[in-house]
């Protein structure tokens, strides 16, 4: 079966009979429902980018299975040169959406489940990695959108999931049946949970014995019977329902999270990559977490690359653009955009075969990528904000600017360098502000902050495989101390 | 279009950060091979001639292409290595292609 193409996508997510609840009303139709719809068109552009022969060398793979042409979001990295394509393919859709495009979350889970699965059955005998790679077929043949589910809502932090007050704050299994079990729980910030045909569950920590009922991976039609969405609040979203198209600073293109519940879901076996395993939980989380924080070094700088444009712009039309100081900070922002995409690309070429055969990033530079992610893009919007003014927080709607009265004085009072309409101006402030701290910001600031694990739980795995033991040695050798 | 039409094949790189303007160059090659009668393809190895075309230094095209098949690499504003400025570049690979042809035509070493 072909790729889908764009229109395709988006028709069939027509077909889904998604229960989404959105500021306490059920939607009706969350494809054209105006806060969803532009998390809509960024997965959809996954699949335009996939059609045009200019990003088919990034956009598209070769199916490990069929041998078929297929969307890279469905494939398994095969090589250190697919790790590599994987980060570029996402900094191009960074540039092309300047949103979360969401697809990524399916792409890294399923990478992470081949290879536990794989080792699982050598370990134990069980069956998982067959049973996975039939729906990996299924996944790759239709061109599916799945979104990897992997934050449960953890309830108190400072107790395991079997140890909570209420045992629904981890997903879990509460019935085994000949056929399937069942699942109750949820799946907490839930990116692209809406756009998705499939999800994957996966569970959110290392467990111990006592937590096997909540060591369990599974994958589920995003309709399926018992499954419901709570779509989760942005910044400023409202204002795409007031049916302008600059105060919302990004028309076409944002993201969404969603908290995803699991009422009595049954799951039949053949669905089920993990169940009561706990001793793999831990390395399916390592795994999915290192390819997401490997992730963050090519979107994040996608969006980077815009905003850094935005502030260029803001910075001509405001007259400053030949500023020593304005062009110092447009500089700092490539060099720490860049930094980041250095780390995205180093993880990637260090990668290695695990035994499934699907590649693996360079965990160390992984997590130093995502531990620069939680810095870097809050520095680059500081200084896109400095670059912009203050205006881009105090200026008047786009109804004023509209209006056949006051709108010449917005015109008039707002206007920047001769030449460039005040319209244009107010619409790359609203960009700046999209990203900074409207919709988008989502995204950009607080995801890169705690999307693929907030910064501690990167220094935990730095620490691990930073080999202090070998920089002591390293140290000795040079100062003269006897070595071990 | 006969069956001995020369075949050019433009081969992308995918696009992630281009410091050129690959679709624009793009058209313009194509543009003007159409004109000569040429078929222009995308993507393709086994045509009589492909122009890779990265949009920087990182050379994906070229690195992740597989083509035996006569060939110009275009790594940002650069030809076969030799730095070009960006607006150069369609008419020196137009060059480089309406070369080739004629040396083959003419039995010429390539």
């Amino acid at each position: 079966m072909p790729m889908k193409t764009a229109q395709q996508y988006e028709d069939s997510l027509r077909k889904l009979k998604l229960k989404v609840y959105l500021q306490g009303e059920l939607v009706d139709n969350p494809v054209d429902h105006p806060i969803i719809r532009p998390s809509m068109n960024s997965v959809k552009m996954t699949y335009a980018l996939a059609e045009d022969p200019q990003y088919a060398e990034l956009m598209t793979a070769t199916s490990h299975l069929t041998g078929n042409k297929i969307n890279r979001f469905c494939h398994l990295h095969r090589s250190t040169d697919d790790l590599v394509k994987k980060v570029k393919m996402q900094r191009l859709l960074g540039q092309k959406t300047a949103a979360c495009f969401q697809r990524c979350v399916g792409m890294d889970a399923i990478n992470a489940v081949d290879s536990v699965t794989f080792e699982m059955d050598k370990k134990l005998g069980t069956n998982y990695h067959e049973r996975f790679t039939k729906f990996l077929l299924m996944m790759q043949e239709e061109d599916l959108t799945v979104d990897g589910a992997m934050t449960d809502p953890k309830g108190d932090r400072g107790l395991a999931p079997s140890k909570q007050d209420d045992p629904d704050l981890y997903v879990h299994v509460v019935e085994k049946r000949e056929d399937g079990i069942v699942v109750r729980g949820a799946k907490a910030h839930q990116t692209g949970a809406v756009n998705s045909h499939w999800i994957l569950i996966m569970p959110t920590i290392s467990m111990g014995k006592d937590d096997a009922d909540y060591a369990v991976s599974f994958v589920a039609p995003a309709d399926a019977e018992g499954i419901f969405y709570i779509y989760g609040r942005q910044s400023c979203d409202t204002r795409k329902l007031e049916g302008g198209d600059i105060d919302v600073g990004n028309r076409q293109f944002g993201g969404h999270e969603a908290l995803m519940v699991f009422d009595n879901v049954f799951i039949p076996w053949e669905h089920v990559f993990m169940c009561g395993e706990y001793e793999f939980s831990g390395l399916l989380v390592e795994r999915f977490a290192g390819y997401h924080r490997q992730s963050y070094g090519g979107c994040k700088v996608g969006v980077g690359d815009v905003l850094i444009g935005a502030a260029a712009l803001a910075a001509d039309y405001n007259g400053a653009h030949k500023a020593s100081h304005v062009k110092d900070k447009l500089i700092e922002m490539v060099h720490l955009n860049e930094t980041l995409y250095a780390c995205g690309i180093a993880c990637s070429a260090e990668g290695y075969k695990t035994a499934s055969g699907t590649y693996l990033i360079d965990l160390l530079l992984a997590n130093v990528c995502k531990q620069n992610v939680t810095r870097f893009p809050y520095e680059i919007a500081r200084l896109a904000e400095d670059i912009a003014g203050g205006l881009m927080v105090t200026m008047p709607s786009e109804k004023d600017l509209r209006h056949p009265e006051i709108g010449k004085i917005v015109e008039k009072y707002l206007r920047g360098v001769a030449g460039v309409p005040t319209e244009y101006r107010m619409r790359i402030l609203r960009l700046i502000e999209n990203l900074t701290l409207g919709t988008a910001a989502v995204g950009y600031r607080t995801e890169s902050m705690h999307g693929a694990g907030s910064p501690q739980a990167q220094r935990i795995m730095i620490a691990r495989q930073g080999n202090i033991e070998q920089k002591k040695e390293l140290a000795k050798a040079i100062a003269g101390i006897p070595l071990k | 279009m006969t069956e001995n039409m020369r075949t050019i094949s433009i081969n992308f790189c995918g696009g992630c950060n281009p410091r050129i303007d690959c679709g624009r160059l793009a058209a313009e090659v194509r543009h003007a091979l159409d004109k000569q009668g040429c078929k222009v393809l995308v993507n393709q190895a086994d045509a009589d001639f492909v122009v890779f075309l990265s949009g920087c230094t990182a050379n994906c095209a070229w690195r992740y292409g597989d083509s035996d098949r006569p060939q110009a690499i275009v790594a940002g504003a650069s030809l076969d290595s030799f730095a070009l400025g960006e607006n150069e570049l369609a008419a020196e690979i137009i060059n480089r292609v309406s070369d080739y042809f004629a040396k083959l035509e003419n039995h010429l070493p390539g």
